[in-house]
Order: C-alpha cells, then structure tokens, then sequence
C-alpha cells in the first residue's frame, strides 16, 4: 500500500527532527537556494553568523525580508536634490546680506541635516526586519532613531496569510505587503513592501502546515 | 529704565545668533550620540550584518558632529 504520507522525509535538509527516538534529516524543498547579502532585501538561508536576540540553540534562520530597495528612491532623490541645492545659491544669492562667516555655517548645517537624515532614513531600512525562522516569526521595527519594537510570534499560532500589491510600481519590481494573522498576543504583522509576496506566503504557508503535521505526530525537533 | 534700554540697544545681534547655532551644533552633537547608542541597541539585536561597519559609522558620524561644534566654537 502507498504511504499517504511521507512529509517527514521531505524536510529541510540542514535540520533534524527526532521521531520515535530516530533522528532523521530534514529537506524543506519550498525553500529556495542560499542568496542575498546583509544589504539585501530577501536573505535565504544566511550564514550562521547572523543571529537575532532571542534566537534559540537549535533554531535557524531561513528567510530574512526588508522593504525592497525601490522603497529607498524616494528619499534618496530628496537627499540628492538637497545635496545639489546650496549651488543654487550662486544663481539666487539669498545669503548675501549675511556675514561671510555665517553664510558658511549655513552651509555647513545645511550639510549635516541632510546627513542625519540620510543615515536615519539607512538605518530605518536596514534595521526593519522580517525574521522567519523554522519555528517563529520575528518582526522588528526601527520606528524612529530612539524607538524600536521587536515582536514574535510561533508559526503554528498564524491563522490567516495574505498579500497586497499595488500600484504600478510593486506589480514592476515585484513586492507588496503581507499580512499574517495569528492567535498570538500581538494579532496582525504585517511585513511592509517586502520582495517576492507570492513566494513568502507560500513558504509560510508550507511551513505552518509542517509545524500543524508536527504537533499532530507529536514530532520533537 | 534708560540704563536698560541702552543695555539692551547695545546687544549684538549676531552674537545671539552665534549663541544659538552653537546650542544648534551641541543638540546635534548629543542627538548623533543618541544614534551611535541606537546603532549599537539595534545590532545586538539582529548581530551579524554589518556590525561593525554599522558602528563604525555611527561613531564616525558622532565625532564628525563633535568636531564640527569645536570648530564652530573656536573659529566662528
């Protein structure tokens, strides 16, 4: 007779799970191959060095998401423009009725506003993360330079998956915002602007029927 | 009374102005301290991407401010 089920063998392949005292490997073939660096937006199985706060022993990190980097144009053209802008100031000389000393400190602040805000609006990005690991779902939000908010909750807790993309900008380079529904504490996250919606969803979808298949089999990691 | 109108006739302008720029540069000098903490909270929460050039530019970006507001202090 055919096995109707066989989900224990087709498993991540750099996991293992324990059943009936057996260890046995575990091969996720829903997820893809090992890609991105630390400045891309959609990181598949990063290096071990990467770890997160409350990151456990055993657990591992499959995907790490952040707002595709067509979300960063806007400001950076702002911050070009803003760049360029003190050059204006020979054809329109609205300093000139100004000491030669406090021109050049207008100058000098005008310069470190735009830095602040070019490193505010970097670090806003790169540190709105997404974490999906084998067992969780970890949201941390770089809110502004002085809040941030770290929120987890356990993949068999998500209720509902869903996707938004919109606009001709999103359908273009392909990213939208996923809402996942959960049980848990904190009800609703939504990961904003992330890369390949389709392909998350699916791998979340994947992953909490394997927990579901886990708990049901009374399987341990 | 005329004593304090003279006195406050012969205020220099620009030396209010230099006093608040310079309060100017020191809030910015203290805020991107408030960031180099910041980077540093953020990278122990998720270690391992660019930690420590993150950090190094953090406090880069610090003593550039700091060194800014002595320049201003000392030669405006």
């Amino acid at each position: 007779m055919p096995d109707l089920y066989s989900a224990s063998t087709a498993k991540n392949k750099n996991s293992t799970i324990k059943s009936s005292g057996a260890t046995m490997p575990l091969i996720r073939d829903f997820i893809p191959p090992a890609q991105g660096h630390s400045l891309s937006s959609f990181i598949v199985l990063p290096n071990k060095n990467i770890r997160f706060e409350t990151q456990e022993p055993e657990e591992e990190i499959l995907l790490i998401l952040r707002a595709h980097w067509a979300t960063n144009l806007s400001w950076f053209l702002v911050a070009l423009l803003l760049f360029f802008a003190p050059a204006l100031l020979k054809y329109f000389p609205l300093l000139t009725s100004l000491p030669v000393k406090f021109q050049m400190v207008f100058v000098i602040v005008w310069y470190l506003i735009l830095l602040m805000y070019v490193f505010e609006k970097f670090l806003s990005w790169f540190f709105n993360l997404t974490i999906i690991t084998d067992e969780r779902i970890v949201d941390v939000d770089f809110l502004n330079l002085t809040t941030k908010k770290v929120a987890d909750t356990e993949i068999e807790k998500i209720q509902d998956i869903s996707f938004t993309r919109k606009g001709v900008v999103e359908t273009v380079c392909n990213f939208g915002d996923i809402l996942v529904q959960t049980a848990a504490e904190k009800t609703q996250f939504v990961f904003e602007k992330v890369p390949n919606p389709t392909q998350v969803v699916t791998i979340l979808q994947r992953l909490r029927t394997e927990e579901k298949i886990e708990t049901l089999e009374g399987r341990i990691r | 009374m005329d004593q304090f109108v003279f006195s406050l006739l012969n205020i220099n302008f620009w030396a209010i102005i230099k006093a608040f720029v310079l309060l100017g540069f020191l809030v910015y000098a203290i805020f991107a301290f408030v960031v180099v903490r910041q980077v540093k909270l953020m990278t122990e929460v998720v270690n391992g991407m660019m930690t420590v050039a993150l950090r190094f530019v953090s406090w880069l970006f610090f003593l550039f401010s700091v060194i800014v507001f002595i320049f201003v202090l000392l030669f405006f």
